[in-house]
């Protein structure tokens, strides 16, 4: 009776844990929106080195960040959002710091991307980097 | 006998029969309501006894009672309805969502195998890892030389980098480089953390030592040898490995080494890739190590020099 109970009871334990963690999993992260929260950071902090065809960072990767299209397109070495996957993305690797202190994007410190910004593009690739 | 008003109706009337004795006429009595409520529900019980309402329609029954539709038909055909416009295909704007399907199917590397592989090998013994791969690189070699030292860009070579850092550097051409991959097996990921210390040869070959006190290795060792063919390179890569991590037998070390041979092959590719970008700019350097030592106070650990 007694193994009866605790089975019953550790049964109930972890069912009261696995609706726990959807819960939280599913109640944790809002959508972010490409014209609402990503595209505004971009414009602002980045476009100025991205526009091509005179902007400094354009020049030297060929990274526009004129539109959606031309972000995912990425630079004339490879892509630098993988949808689904802010670890290996390039652009979470520099607005992280990721690549080394000195390849963090942007450079310098005056147009530095705050904490809520550096993680609305984390959750943004996270979600599927989708143009919403 | 007392005569219901239900006098057509044979089954009420026995219902109301006091013939069998009073008992019989409770028990009846109670059924009542059940019967009057199935009769309420099946009109055709009452209708059995309806008179024929149905009016002479003066039907012939030896006449053909197949109607002739034929001039209703032609009637339908000969006026066209109101113009109807043809339904038109509604498309639906799924440019957004196209546009991230199409880029999601690609691999990680973003961009399809292309190299020529020569030969390539993952041997595992004891935990300890031994991988060879040698390929032909559609690019000069100086680039591939000035993409395999740029160690700031390490990041471009791999996704799986997922951080890097050049920790310091000497006037020998030492450079040690922080690295930290994410290697999985199936689903199962985990980051390894390497220190190295990298050398460029005389011979403009390339050896990194891990340092196991820094790195989530016992030990390793990287050798990398270019070989200029013409206008094209031929790539060598040799290594080993005893990472500090857990790998169940057979299926676990399968996984690995598989994972392995294709994060070998990524970073082939993207080696092609990005020497061929340099190569189309004309950005022609030969090393990156005097740029990352060009700021003194970033003192070069001892380390690389230990047992040399």
């Amino acid at each position: 009776m007694k193994y009866y109970r605790d089975t019953r009871r550790g049964i109930f334990s972890v069912w009261v844990v696995l609706v726990a963690f959807i819960v939280c999993s599913c109640a944790s992260d809002p959508v972010i929106g490409y014209r609402d929260d990503i595209e505004p950071v971009l414009q602002q902090k980045c476009l100025e080195c991205h526009l091509p065809p005179e902007g400094e960072g354009y020049a030297s990767t060929g990274l526009s960040l004129r539109s959606y299209d031309a972000l995912m397109d990425g630079t004339m070495f490879g892509m630098v959002i993988i949808p689904g996957d802010s670890r290996r993305s390039v652009l979470n690797k520099l607005v992280e710091h990721r690549a080394g202190a000195l390849k963090g994007m942007p450079p310098g410190s005056v147009k530095a991307l705050t904490d809520e910004e550096i993680e609305l593009f984390r959750l943004w690739v996270d979600q599927g980097a989708v143009f919403n | 006998m007392r005569r219901s008003n239900f006098s057509d109706c044979g089954l009420i009337r026995g219902l109301f029969s006091t013939d069998k004795g009073m008992t019989a006429f409770l028990v009846r009595l109670l059924c009542m309501p059940v019967i009057v409520a199935a009769l309420l529900c099946s009109p055709v019980l009452l209708a059995e006894d309806q008179p024929d309402t149905n009016p002479d329609i003066g039907l012939d029954i030896n006449q053909d009672i197949n109607p002739d539709i034929s001039r209703y038909t032609s009637h339908r055909e000969r006026t066209p309805g109101p113009a109807i416009p043809p339904p038109v295909e509604q498309k639906p704007d799924i440019s957004d969502y196209t546009l991230h399907r199409e880029r999601s199917f690609e691999p990680d590397t973003g961009v399809p195998p292309t190299i020529d592989v020569l030969d390539m090998e993952v041997i595992e013994r004891g935990g300890r890892y031994q991988m060879k791969l040698v390929a032909v690189i559609r690019a000069p070699a100086p680039y591939v030389r000035h993409v395999l030292a740029d160690f700031q860009h390490l990041y471009r070579l791999n996704p799986s980098i997922v951080e890097s850092e050049v920790l310091g550097c000497d006037q020998h051409g030492f450079v040690m480089v922080r690295t930290q991959a994410l290697g999985c097996a199936a689903n199962f990921c985990e980051v390894l953390e390497r220190v190295e210390c990298v050398h460029l040869l005389q011979s403009g070959d390339i050896v990194a030592d891990i340092i196991p006190e820094l790195s989530q290795f016992r030990s390793g060792k990287s050798y990398w040898w270019i070989k200029p063919v013409g206008e094209h390179t031929i790539v060598g890569y040799r290594s080993f490995m005893e990472p500090e991590i857990v790998v169940p037998p057979v299926v676990g070390k399968f996984l690995v080494k598989k994972s392995i041979k294709q994060q070998m092959l990524i970073t082939f590719t993207n080696l092609e890739k990005i020497a061929r970008a340099h190569a189309a700019r004309g950005l022609r350097r030969h090393s990156h190590f005097m740029d990352i030592c060009r700021s003194p106070e970033r003192a070069f650990n001892m380390h690389c020099f230990r047992g040399r």
